[in-house]
């Protein structure tokens, strides 16, 4: 039992070391997994300083668990027999898995698999202020139109005079009038990955931009994506690799609906930032 | 793209982060049932609930919205129960129901589908999840407790530790099982987290695209795909708001089978249930809300 608890327990304390947590949970569930952690130690600590008491001479069983005859069918009560050693193979799996992970993200197949989402209406309603610092600051709506596009005006720009957005900002202003109205007055930053945009790239010069929103945690974390055209033709890249781009924004009437672009005046390749999701 | 593919590193990432994510949970009801083991006495639960087993089946699909719980953690606590009088029938109406009928769901069921009738929607999640799971639970009223439980979950909290049971001794014991309970179900959402991102990270979510046409077609693909998936019913909602080219029912079918079925679950409920219990189970789980949601698909029409 000790073993196993120190197995889970070292699980979860190896997965709070380096960017492993950023990986895998939002920042709301993450101090959980070091609390955790720190009970189940307690949690031996506990079962080290207070052993399970001897039987006593009156009858066969102790006070920690029955070991009378009626119990020895009872499969859960594991002593180290063949299901106990199970408990303790199973902790192979996040020991693997916490050496193949990726700590960078899914890869491409996986999020073409999940499907790119570039239609706010299939996103989560609630628009809110991404936490992580290196992202672009980004505005919470209360409700549509003149709050949110005055809040613009305050958000400190960028050197070059962009105002620094993230993709679901983007996204989020498809369904704002007002927002788009102002969005399109201006130039904007955006970080995000390159993947190919193989629909709505008629001259073939347009490539998607993409983040992977996350709710709870990896499992659930689905790509959103907002096109870029570049004038000039694709630059030279990889699939998957991040870009920071800066341009107009525009909503153009593609397909019977707006679709959020960036009409880039640049794109320059970067390094992966601290927080790879947008929340 | 192939239908399916197998992505190591990906697989990793997705399966840890389920890990991640319900061991905390796991540990909390398993805390809560060395709790139990330990303070609550015998026979208690059928004293609070309804001497008639139908309402007392009524009354446990509440009990969510009172003693709130995920789908992770509400394994070992029912375990516990059970082993404390709660009856079978109100015992399953209780696990069902809770991961639905819970304030952290129905606010993030709102917020997921802002924009598209929240309220309608997560008003018909709780209406729908409460009724099956009762209905359920009604039908498990017939189940003899021999038939659907494992050999040893009764007596697991039904003996009496008459050697005096002091403070000491009562936080003895409930550490130990707290500690045994929390090996075993890790053990089973080890499984049934891998066995979730096999499916997660494999399958190619636009093939069912082509199956929201109808709600026939609509309401069962999207079921199977909430069962492999196996998110927690705190984020399920924004996933299912994602297909929209889904019939709403269908996206209700995906958020009341989901937080009741999944690969996840399989596992966890056979450290509780037998196996043939538990395939039942999902058998009639399955077969009553695509019926009602299909039925559903009518109205909206």
């Amino acid at each position: 039992m000790v073993l196993g608890l120190a197995g889970w327990g070292g699980v979860l304390a190896y997965l709070c070391t380096g960017d492993r947590l950023s990986a895998v949970l939002h920042p709301s569930f993450r101090p959980l997994v070091p609390v955790a952690a720190g009970v189940l130690f307690l949690m031996i600590l506990g079962l080290l300083l207070f052993p399970e008491r001897q039987a006593c001479g009156c009858c066969c069983h102790d006070h920690g668990h029955d070991h009378g005859d009626d119990h020895h069918d009872d499969q859960e009560h594991h002593h180290g027999g063949a299901l106990g050693l199970w408990r303790l193979i199973v902790l192979v799996l996040p020991v693997w898995g916490m050496f193949l992970m990726r700590p960078e993200g899914y890869g491409l197949e996986t999020m073409l698999r999940r499907g790119i989402m570039d239609d706010p209406s299939a996103m989560d309603g609630t628009y809110r202020v991404p936490n992580p610092p290196q992202d672009p600051a980004a505005m919470q709506q209360e409700n549509l139109g003149g709050d949110v596009v005055d809040f613009l005006d305050q958000i400190p720009k960028t050197p070059d005079g962009a105002w620094p957005m993230a993709v679901t900002d983007l996204l989020y202003a498809m369904d704002d009038e007002a927002l788009r109205a102002k969005l399109e007055t201006g130039r904007v930053e955006v970080v995000g990955q390159r993947v190919a945009a193989d629909r709505n790239n008629p001259r073939g010069n347009r490539l998607m931009l993409v983040r992977m929103m996350m709710v709870c945690c990896a499992a659930d974390a689905r790509p959103v994506g907002i096109l870029v055209e570049i004038p000039q033709g694709l630059p030279p890249g990889k699939e998957m690799g991040w870009l920071r781009v800066n341009g107009k924004v525009a909503f153009p009437l593609e397909g019977g609906k707006h679709v959020a672009m960036v009409i880039a005046d640049s794109v320059e390749p970067m390094e992966p930032p601290k927080e790879q999701y947008v929340y | 793209m192939s239908l399916f593919a197998f992505y190591p590193r990906d697989f990793a990432l997705s399966f840890l982060s389920i890990l991640a994510e319900g061991l905390p949970f796991v540990l909390l009801g398993t805390l809560l049932s060395g709790v139990i083991d330990a303070w609550l006495p015998p026979k208690v639960m059928e004293r609070w609930l309804p001497r008639n087993r139908n309402a007392a089946v009524a009354v446990s699909g509440l009990l969510g919205l009172v003693f709130p719980m995920c789908e992770c953690g509400i394994v070992p606590v029912i375990r516990r129960l059970l082993g404390k009088g709660l009856p079978l029938s109100c015992a399953v109406t209780y696990m069902l129901s809770a991961p639905i009928l819970n304030p952290l769901v129905i606010i993030s069921t709102l917020a997921a589908f802002r924009g598209q009738d929240p309220w309608t929607v997560t008003l018909l999640r709780l209406v729908l999840g409460y009724l099956v799971a009762v209905a359920v639970g009604w039908v498990v009223l017939k189940v003899p407790v021999e038939a659907a439980l494992k050999s040893g979950i009764l007596k697991e909290g039904g003996h009496e530790h008459g050697h005096g049971g002091g403070w000491r001794d009562k936080c003895r014991q409930a550490l130990r099982t707290a500690s045994r309970d929390f090996l075993d179900v890790a053990f089973y959402l080890a499984l049934g987290a891998a066995v979730a991102s096999l499916f997660n990270t494999g399958v190619d979510q636009s093939r069912i695209e082509p199956l929201a046409s109808h709600v026939f077609t609509a309401v069962p693909a999207m079921m199977i795909l909430s069962g492999l998936l196996s998110l927690c019913s705190s984020s399920d909602a924004f996933v299912a708001a994602s297909f929209f080219t889904f019939p709403v029912t269908a996206k209700l079918a995906f958020l009341v089978f989901g937080p009741m079925v999944d690969l996840k679950l399989l596992f966890l409920y056979s450290s509780v249930f037998r196996k043939r219990f538990v395939a039942l189970m999902v058998l009639g789980i399955f077969v009553v809300v695509a019926l009602l949601c299909i039925r559903l698909g009518g109205f909206y029409a």
